[in-house]
């Protein structure tokens, strides 16, 4: 179309000009519209480089990740960390018997009326003290020979892995020295085992003692009974760690599948731990889900009905009042949301969760003032105006003969509402929903402030209880870290590569919703 | 044997009932969105209203918006103080007294005596609270280094707390600063690619990909934005934190919006002004200057203008690229040499309302920062988001075709 009309008017001017002036008209035509086309190309290479360079910066992840992956078990920290394991299970077996501790002080507090000293007294028992302390206890001969042995690991790695700032130079693998060290790490073996088999026996023993305690419900000697299972299990597990010790390669390979489940699939983000720093996804993945599915559960009924609402039943009056209002929501700024968060709001549902009007609920009090559902429920706020804006659109451009033929047929406002006007702008409210999500998980300021910024993933375990647990986020992540890494880093590029996550999620999120809207909606027109 | 039913008769109460439910509930949850943003309004309003205006003569707290911000150093009379917090403690410990006298029975006196004493106590309370704000002393400082001798510790306690006393001056020429750089390069590459791509490319798969890339970009998100605009511009080219990253960080984020925004409004004007246009002979520059860009502007001006809304209003991208949170010059203070101007950090609003509110503890002596912070800094972006939605909806009535 646009061709043709551009060939017009030399074909069909009807005014002569002379040659020359027709001439220069034409250069200058010419250079005006290269003039533009250099502009623009230059606007689209200069997204493309940054979208290009965002690649670049964040794929060095895998190539860097595996590097660190193979320096981590040729070094021998791996194998340090396979024998810790067993000690990890160990220590959180312990803070299970710590909480049978505190219902047990709980117990004695609240139902038998104590006194703290009386407690004192009947606790502090000798064959008490011996179960709770000595058992974990048990465990430091071996957790001292681990920090050695990791420490020792660790100088390996220093050594023979990374490259020497001063010399550039890296110390041969093959070198005898190396193989010694390797050898050192494999010999300490049989001291691990003995420990390791002492503190088995210790810890039967301690759990036997524990048998003779007359336990005062119930409740808890069940509870102590789990426990005595959990730990006869960690017993039998022992087992196998012995196998993968003994089936374990210092040179095996490392396929490069496990430097992607390691990103992706990945349960711990740590950039500061003993061993080697671990960068997987999945916690800040399901806190940035959580938060977003919070968010959008309180905000589209809201304003879905807000927009039928204000289309559908409200007077002129209301609409041009409340429609405008609804759109300059969304020029409050993120952080301004968010310093309301942390100075009103969050201080507020902790307020509320503590009134003993609600103590009823079993998540109630709640235990911190930042979580999920306060930075939810903040961000419910922020993806109104976009969700409503775009559904109310949507809504309006929903012929008026549909709404007159319906009416006419004698269906009643909440029929034709219902089932006329809501299904055929379905395609666009759901795209409209679809951009709030796009907005919510893009959100930075307001998770950043108010969602707790603690790595970890909730205990869906817990039920609903789950969204009062503080969470941290992908933007969050970025935010709070990007400022203290180092260029080229592993844990530069690995904030690269959450930042290219989110892009994707956010192509994919407006793709999508351009979809719906061009499969469903056309119709329409 | 009636089996015909009249349609046109009354509809059953029932149903009559359920409709109006339904249609209240609806209204309640628009006015429910109202109030809760209106919360938000009236609580930074309220609250930054009393930092950012006085009682006297010239009413607006000239101060607080020209100076820099400075440590705040309090003096409390020791003496109240001490007694105040006996007074809680009591407070406290009544308290603890009467609840666990609600349990036994046959002791309402008591307890009845006890909130007696409790209401005197806070009485007593509210009396110190005022006694310790008319004896308190405040200082900013650069009070305080003028200082000749300082208050007696034997009758003050004194604390100090960051960023508390002073203004927010440098921060709000800091955003200016951002908002005008950023938005210049925004709209200079923004509106020449918008026109190239609507009047002069040619249709087909490849304006196609580039537009639907285009639009897919402005979804992303700013942070995302400033963690490319922190690689290229701050670490890669080696500007550091500065006043230029900022400006081409932000401006690329805002770019896909005007982009879009102002190709949309271009494309909105009918053929036929541009086919008249050409059929009189004018060239396709001179058309597009004379009947495209005059119809389009106000478009063009209502996109920049949000474009500037966002751009102001983004904390993201220029927390790594261009803002520091504490910075003592002003901008054009202690040059060396003119481009210097450029490879500066500055201050910047959201940037300090993000400091302020999760780095510094939250009480009555930091509110008045950080509520005056954020009400200054709404009450920017808000004009400027304003002015967008009320030229839009004269738009909309204006020009239609």
């Amino acid at each position: 179309m646009r061709e043709q009309e551009k060939k017009q008017p030399e074909a069909a001017s009807p005014f002569e000009l002379n040659a020359k002036a027709k001439h220069s008209k034409k250069a200058k035509d010419r250079s005006i519209k290269f003039f533009f086309r250099n502009c623009a190309v230059l606007t689209i290479a200069i997204l493309t480089l940054i979208t290009v360079f965002l690649f670049k910066e964040g794929l060095g992840f895998f190539t860097q990740e595996y590097d660190a992956l193979v320096s981590y078990r040729q070094s021998g920290m791996e194998y340090v960390d396979i024998q810790q394991q067993p000690i990890d299970t160990y220590v959180r077996l312990h803070q299970n018997l710590i909480r049978i501790r505190a219902d047990w002080i709980n117990h004695l507090r609240e139902v038998e009326q104590l006194s703290v000293n009386q407690v004192q007294a009947r606790i502090e028992t000798s064959k008490v003290n011996d179960l709770f302390f000595g058992y974990l206890e048990a465990s430091y001969p071996v957790r001292d020979y681990l920090a050695s042995q990791l420490d020792f690991a660790k100088s390996v790695e220093q050594k023979y892995f990374t490259k020497n700032l001063k010399t550039e130079a890296q110390w041969s693998k093959d070198s005898t020295d190396y193989q010694k060290a390797i050898q050192q790490i494999q010999d300490q073996r049989t001291e691990y085992s003995r420990l390791i088999d002492m503190l088995a026996l210790e810890a039967k023993q301690r759990v036997r003692s524990g048998i003779l305690i007359d336990w005062p419900n119930e409740k808890i000697s069940q509870q102590y009974t789990e426990f005595v299972e959990a730990q006869s299990r960690f017993t039998d597990s022992l087992n196998s760690t012995n196998l993968q010790l003994d089936t374990y390669n210092f040179s095996q390979p490392v396929a490069f599948k496990n430097v992607f489940m390691s990103f992706l699939t990945g349960r711990v983000w740590s950039s500061s731990s003993a061993s080697k720093d671990q960068y997987g996804l999945l916690p800040l993945l399901t806190g940035s889900l959580s938060i977003s599915i919070i968010a959008l559960l309180i905000a589209v009924p809201f304003s879905v009905s807000a927009a039928i609402y204000l289309n559908q039943i409200a007077g002129p009056t209301e609409r041009n009042i409340i429609k405008p209002y609804i759109e300059f929501i969304s020029a409050i700024p993120s952080v301004v949301i968010g310093f309301f968060g942390v100075a009103v709001f969050g201080q507020g549902v902790l307020n509320l969760s503590n009134l003993p009007l609600l103590s009823w609920l079993p998540f109630f009090p709640i235990q911190e003032r930042l979580n999920a559902l306060t930075a939810g429920a903040l961000l419910a706020l922020m993806a109104t105006p976009t969700i409503f804006t775009l559904a109310e659109d949507a809504i309006n451009n929903v012929p008026g003969k549909l709404r007159e033929a319906s009416l006419a047929m004698g269906a009643t406002r909440l029929q034709t509402i219902f089932k006329v006007i809501v299904p055929s702008a379905l395609s666009g409210i759901i795209s409209a929903i679809m951009l709030g999500f796009g907005r919510i998980i893009g959100e930075t300021m307001v998770v950043l402030l108010c969602a707790g910024n603690r790595i970890k993933i909730p205990d869906f375990m817990e039920g609903i209880g789950a969204v009062f647990e503080p969470v941290h986020t992908m933007t969050g992540v970025i935010a709070q870290e990007m400022g203290e890494v180092v260029q080229g880093s592993l844990h530069y590029r690995a904030l690269f590569m959450v930042g290219i996550v989110l892009f994707f999620l956010s192509l994919i999120v407006n793709y999508s919703a351009q979809w719906v809207l061009r499969k469903y909606g056309s119709e329409r027109n | 044997m009636q089996m015909h039913i009249n349609k046109f008769t009354k509809r059953p109460a029932r149903d009559a009932a359920v409709e109006n439910l339904l249609i209240t509930s609806f209204r309640i949850a628009t006015y429910l969105i109202v109030i809760a943003a209106g919360c938000i309004f009236v609580n930074i309003t309220y609250n930054g209203a009393k930092a950012v205006f006085q009682a006297e003569a010239p009413f607006v707290n000239i101060g607080f918006l020209t100076q820099k911000p400075q440590t705040l150093h309090v003096y409390e009379p020791k003496a109240i103080f001490f007694e105040q917090n006996a007074v809680n403690k009591q407070i406290v410990a009544l308290e603890q007294q009467s609840e666990a006298l609600a349990y036994s029975k046959n002791s309402d006196k008591e307890i009845l005596s006890i909130q007696e004493e409790i209401a005197g106590l806070k009485a007593r309370n509210k009396m110190l609270e005022k006694a310790r704000k008319s004896g308190r002393l405040l200082y900013s400082d650069s009070e305080y280094q003028k200082l000749e001798a300082l208050p007696d510790p034997e009758n003050y306690i004194y604390n100090n707390y960051a960023y508390s006393g002073g203004g927010i001056g440098p921060a709000i020429i800091g955003t200016c600063l951002l908002v005008i750089g950023s938005i210049t390069i925004a709209l200079l590459l923004g509106v020449l690619c918008a026109i190239f791509l609507s009047e002069y490319s040619r249709p087909g798969k490849t304006l196609q990909l580039v537009r639907l890339s285009i639009l897919n970009l402005s979804g992303v998100p700013s942070i995302v934005f400033g963690l490319f605009g922190f690689g290229i511009f701050v670490l890669f080219f080696g500007w550091g934190v500065s006043l230029i990253a900022g400006w081409f960080t932000l401006a690329i984020m805002a770019l896909p919006v005007i982009i879009t925004a102002s190709e949309e409004s271009m494309r909105s004007i009918p053929k036929g002004f541009r086919e008249g246009s050409l059929a009189l002979g004018a060239s396709e520059w001179t058309t597009i200057r004379t009947n495209v860009l005059p119809y389009a502007l106000p478009g063009i001006l209502t996109s920049s203008i949000m474009g500037i809304a966002r751009v102001a209003g983004e904390t993201a991208p220029i927390m790594f690229t261009a803002a520091f949170a504490l910075r003592d010059q002003l901008p054009w203070q202690g040059l060396e040499k003119p481009s210097d101007f450029f490879f500066q950090g500055v201050m910047a609003l959201p940037y300090h309302i993000y400091v302020v509110s999760s780095k510094i503890p939250q009480n009555e002596y930091t509110r008045n920062m950080q509520y005056g912070t954020a009400f200054v800094f709404l009450c920017i972006v808000g004009a400027f988001a304003l002015s967008s939605i009320l030229l839009r909806i004269r738009l909309r009535s204006k020009y239609r075709w």
